[in-house]
């Protein structure tokens, strides 16, 4: 059904909050990529069977993925009344149990992680829960702040009622209906929202600039290349709540006065793409995409172009010339994208997260999101916690929470009794933080100062085996791998930098060979065509400073330094 | 004009002009490689970095690529430019340690010896020949393969190509003389039967037929002598599709340079074998936005005078006949979704259908390019402006596009007289069967 | 592939130049290579020098002039991947295949290559076969699995 006016979109709501509790029990299991990887398929699959098998009265559906994929397969079950069950790391034999527990009416503890919500009606708690915590005390769930994860892993993101259900699409029909587009634009600006792919732009002041440029055609592109090595928060939104990012895409489009979107979507992300696609038929079916969104007139439409394998594609110009059908080879600017982008019209560019946060922003307003955050960065940052941690993962939270918070609280610090050593924020470009400096606010005007970044978010925790010579080099080898080519400094200088590395790691170099590789780091950084070239030497030059040990190890013994 | 410094130097220049251009009028040479005066600058061995402070910030620009702008302070010879350059030689050096032009570079910013392992390759990947090759010659015979360090510049499979023209351009603009495109395949056409030995002004388009009456040794050739004198550059320069002229407005009609034109203002583009046409700029603001169509179907088959589509808008109807005769193979589905497109990018999503010729050399005979279609569209523009100052109580102003509604404020018979004079000149006895939109769905 | 069906896959996209990405991952997906052949039609429908197509497909990784393997095997080389044991996944896949990365086994069975990332960081190292993926992977699994799908194929 097209939802042309307000009562459809009630209908629909209405649909969406019998589907969230229904009066059966439900079983839900996620299955993104990760819980795929991890067998999810395989699981419900049998739990098909086994319910024609019984002939039991459960609904079985299919959820996105939370952000915590080593808790993988989850099940979410919920029984009438009660609040919703999060079981983890569940097995076929275990969800047999759970049913069987489910016809008895018990309650199964065995794998329970945690409850979601509590239900009003639920009387009397039951006692087995006693010792169960809720979704928001639970590690590592707990101090975050979900709003852009929310819905992730709760609802099927292949269900619009589910999603309108939670607050979906009122924004859209909001700023369709009730908003001009410069009104959209204005809140945008006054929240004060940047770009989460690594850029941090000022993403109000680009749809301003774009809004103004004249053309008759203008494009919004979502960059979902997502080629941060350590990041999936990209994936695991576009898996887990979709509609989000399209409403996200067409209030960007209604706010410039653009009526095309393109996804830019990751190679490498088979499933994602396939799912994608899927949304966007039903979504159209909805009168969410395509001719007169939500009734109101407006026209947009949104298609999938797939990557070749290429990190380089992930740059703004390099993704438009990709997208055209050539190499991506990133582009002189100016001129800018938003005046002259792809095929020459103006175009805006703009990160999964930073869409995703949009619906939210029109929705409460822009002076409400400058409420999270600090004075400079406002709003939240997804976190993809990983390496040496207890806990790797999605981790939301307001934009200058303290990282040592992050690490060690949150992520639950190194394990086996070890040490950090370092941690890396905004990898793969992020300077390597020694363990006596990690007491700093995740403000991405903060880590400026000191020579970092926060990047997409990617925070790489090294306890005391790592050696920081080995993690250098390979994210050299990553540069040189995904140089495009065009630019002498990132061709020539990046390599000649990871050769010289090579040598540093064999023990064949000497110190004079560290003042080469500054040499060549600051040529790179400063004459370079793009941010690949243009960042690729911070972490290393920073890493020669901070991790002098690490360095004398290998030019004197070419062995990683043993500790003491 | 427009006034800024250089080195503090006050300088002024022309708007469109890059930083580089005006530093070497002013007699200041910033060192550069992948730069041609002749070609859209590339911006990939990042020498002619200069410092510039736009609005009380500084940062690096490549001044090969970087508009002039009011105020801006330039500067081309600081301790941080220097030494990036140097760098860059050196890698440079690295790359190729025994090609002279690039040693030459490198003494020049006072680098003598490199302090790496060294490569032994003769090509800095500059990427003149390929822009050349494909945006001058619009041949594409050579590319670049891979990306990073693994990059180089070559013929697919490193085959011998057959596509190259043997203009020899590619080696004319290469700094560094590692590019043997030309030599190569001179060396094959050798061996070919003398009946196969097209000239290569005949392949680069200069010439409609000539085979070389010598070995291809060019240099010993009149032809070839002659033709460098007239350009004073390598010819290929001065073929009609040099960069600075892709199109132009006459009156306030845009015309392309990269298609034919029919007198029906009909655009034809050749895409390999196939023609695909369309409407041109003078028919678009005309009609103003078309809202229907009525086209033929795929396989039709059309004849010198036929008709071949109608457009619709603002409550009048175009009838167009066929620029060149042969059988339609497609119809662009954008259009049937969406006729307005045909408004909206007239040249290049809005195109109308697609025709495979019966003879494709009598096309660039028959049709208007260049010159002579900037001429046509002067004389159209000048008639249709007569013909509405006559017809019309209002003069319509001669610098700015048509307005929007334009076709609804004019009569019928003003209608029909447009008409007459620019689109349809003759009735032809057969008249193709045209259907509706809904119907070819 | 054959000429029909490449015609069909062009005329799929409308003969624009800016799907070729698209085409070509088509065309990859059902022949395991982009040879010239392929290639030099596609470039012929699309009205592109044969050259540009050709660097396209050797500029991205998704794409090969040679033959991959039936059974791509790509190992994940991303930080956490890395830092979680990934090397000694790759070392065990190279031993096991005997190949080197980039390269396909004699009977093109098999192709090995490294991928950076499958967003899978925090079950790594990761390791996908095809379309199918495995996680949480260490020396002794991977052999297992790999093993699996070496009896399969027989």
């Amino acid at each position: 059904m097209k939802i042309k006016n307000m009562k459809d979109l009630d209908k629909v709501k209405d649909a969406g909050m019998k589907s969230l509790f229904p009066k059966r029990p439900q079983i839900s299991i996620s299955m993104s990529t990760c819980g795929l990887a991890l067998g999810a398929d395989r699981l419900f699959q049998e739990l098909t069977e086994e319910k024609e098998k019984t002939g039991i009265k459960i609904s079985l559906r299919q959820t996105g993925c939370s952000g915590f994929c080593n808790l993988e397969p989850m099940a979410m079950v919920r029984l009438p009344g009660k609040p919703a069950l999060l079981y983890t790391q569940v097995t076929v034999e275990r969800v047999r149990r759970i049913i069987q527990n489910i016809q008895k009416k018990k309650i199964t503890k065995e794998g329970l992680f945690c409850t979601i919500g509590n239900d009003s009606d639920s009387g009397k708690p039951d006692p087995v829960l006693n010792e169960i915590p809720d979704y928001q005390d639970a590690h590592p769930f707990k101090d975050q702040q979900r709003l852009l994860l929310k819905n992730c892993g709760i609802i099927d993101p292949l269900s619009v009622s589910e999603y309108v259900a939670m607050e979906g699409y009122s924004a859209l029909y909001k700023a369709l209906y009730r908003m001009r587009p410069e009104e959209v634009i204005k809140e945008v600006v006054e929240s004060g929202l940047r770009g989460r792919g690594g850029a941090w732009f000022p993403t109000g002041f680009k749809w301003d600039m774009a809004g103004k440029s004249s053309g008759d055609e203008k494009f919004v592109i979502c960059n979902a290349d997502e080629g941060d090595p350590g990041a999936y928060k990209d994936r695991t939104i576009m898996e887990g709540n979709p509609f989000k990012l399209f409403e996200g895409i067409v209030l960007a489009g209604y706010a410039i006065g653009s009526h095309h979107g393109i996804i830019y979507l990751r190679e490498e992300y088979h499933h994602t793409f396939e799912f994608l696609n899927t949304a966007i038929g039903i979504a159209k079916r909805y009168g969410l995409l395509g001719k007169n969104i939500l009734g109101s007139g407006f026209n947009f439409a949104l298609n999938i172009v797939r990557g070749g394998g290429s990190y380089v594609c992930g740059e703004e110009t390099a993704l438009m010339d990709s997208l055209e059908g050539e190499v991506g080879d990133p582009r002189l600017r100016p001129p800018f994208p938003i005046e002259k982008g792809l095929w020459a019209r103006p175009t805006i560019v703009n990160n999964v997260e930073t869409l995703s946060n949009v619906p939210l922003i029109i929705q409460n307003g822009g002076k409400w999101y400058t409420n999270i955050g600090t004075e400079k960065a406002k709003g939240t940052k997804i976190l993809s916690v990983i390496g040496n941690v207890r806990h790797p993962g999605l981790y939301e939270v307001p934009l200058g929470t303290n990282l040592k918070q992050v690490v060690f609280e949150m992520a639950g610090g190194p394990f086996n009794g070890k040490s950090i050593k370092a941690v890396q924020v905004g990898s793969p470009f992020g300077i390597f933080i020694p363990a006596d400096k990690l007491d700093i606010t995740l403000d991405p005007e903060a880590l400026k100062e000191m020579g970092s970044m926060i990047g997409s978010g990617v925070i790489v925790a090294l306890d005391q085996d790592a050696c920081i010579v080995d993690i250098l080099h390979h994210l050299l080898t990553f540069f040189v791998e995904e140089s495009c080519g065009k630019c002498v400094p990132c061709r020539e200088g990046v390599s000649r930098m990871e050769e010289l590395m090579i040598e540093i790691y064999n023990g064949r170099a000497t110190m004079n060979d560290m003042n080469i590789l500054n040499e060549l780091g600051e040529t790179a950084r400063d004459f370079s065509l793009c941010a690949l070239g243009g960042g690729a030497s911070a972490p290393i030059l920073n890493g020669i400073k901070d991790f002098e040990k690490d360095f004398e190890a290998h030019i004197k013994t070419g062995k990683c330094p043993r500790v003491s | 004009m427009i006034t800024f410094t250089i080195d503090d130097k006050k300088v002024s220049a022309e708007e469109g002009a890059t930083v580089f251009e005006v530093a070497r009028e002013s007699g200041i040479e910033i060192p550069h490689l992948c730069y041609h005066t002749d070609m859209e600058p590339y911006g990939g061995c990042r020498l002619c970095m200069v410092e510039i402070t736009e609005n009380g910030f500084t940062r690096l620009h490549p001044s090969c690529a970087f508009p002039v702008k009011e105020n801006i302070v330039v500067k081309t010879d600081t301790e941080r430019l220097r030494k990036g350059r140097k760098i860059i030689a050196e890698l440079l050096l690295a790359r190729c340690p025994d090609v002279d032009s690039v040693i030459n570079l490198a003494e020049s910013l006072g680098v003598k010896e490199a302090r790496f392992k060294k490569m032994d390759s003769d090509c800095v990947l500059c990427g003149q020949c390929v822009r050349v090759c494909r945006n001058v010659a619009k041949v594409g015979a050579i590319d670049f393969i891979n990306r990073g360090k693994n990059r180089y510049v070559g013929t697919p499979f490193d085959l011998p190509s057959d596509d190259c023209i043997g203009c020899g351009s590619c080696h004319y603009v290469c700094p560094t003389g590692s590019m043997n495109m030309e030599y190569e395949n001179v060396l094959r056409w050798r061996n070919l039967p003398g009946t196969l030995r097209k000239c290569r002004y005949m392949r680069m388009g200069f010439i409609s037929h000539k085979m070389c009456p010598n070995n291809y040794q060019c240099w010993n050739c009149e032809l070839d002598q002659r033709m460098e004198d007239l350009a004073k550059t390598h010819p290929i320069f001065i073929l009609k599709h040099s960069r600075s002229k892709e199109k132009e407005t006459i009156g306030h009609f845009e015309i392309r340079f990269d298609r034919f034109y029919h007198e029906g203002h009909v655009w034809v583009k050749r895409i390999n074998g196939l023609m695909r046409l369309g409407i041109d700029d003078f028919t678009r603001q005309i009609i103003g936005l078309v809202d229907d169509m009525r086209l033929p179907s795929i396989g039709t088959t059309l004849e010198s005078g036929d008709t071949l589509f109608e457009i619709s808008g603002n409550e009048k109807t175009l009838l167009f006949y066929t620029p060149i005769e042969g059988d339609i193979v497609h119809i662009n589905p954008d259009i049937l979704d969406n006729p307005k497109l045909a408004s909206m990018s007239s040249y290049e999503r809005g195109w109308i259908l697609t025709i495979e010729p019966f003879d494709i050399l009598r096309i660039s005979k028959e049709l208007l390019s260049g010159r002579s279609a900037k001429e046509w569209l002067k004389h159209e523009f000048n008639e249709f402006h007569e013909l509405i100052g006559k017809e019309t109580e209002t003069d319509l102003p001669h610098d700015r596009p048509i307005p929007k509604d334009f076709a609804k404020t004019v009569s019928n018979d003003t209608w029909k007289k447009i008409h007459k004079t620019f689109f349809i000149k003759k009735r032809k006895k057969k008249k193709v069967k045209l259907h509706r939109i809904e119907d070819i769905h | 592939m054959e000429k029909e069906k490449i015609e069909k896959i062009v005329n799929k996209h409308r003969n624009e130049k800016s799907a070729i990405l698209a085409i070509l991952h088509e065309v990859q997906a059902e022949d395991h290579q982009l040879n010239a052949e392929s290639l030099r039609y596609i470039a012929l429908l699309l009205g592109v020098p044969y050259a540009n197509v050709y660097g396209l497909a050797t500029f991205y990784s998704a794409f090969s002039t040679d033959k991959k393997g039936k059974t791509l095997v790509r190992a994940c080389d991303g930080i956490s991947c890395h830092i979680n044991g990934g090397e000694e996944v790759i070392e065990a896949l190279k031993s096991k295949l005997n190949i080197e990365i980039g390269q396909t086994t004699w009977d093109e069975a098999f192709g090995l290559e490294k991928v950076r990332c499958l967003g899978l960081c925090s079950i790594s190292p990761n390791v996908s076969l095809n379309d199918k993926t495995y996680s949480n992977l260490n020396k002794e699994k991977i052999l297992e699995i790999l093993q699996k799908e070496m009896g399969d194929l027989k």
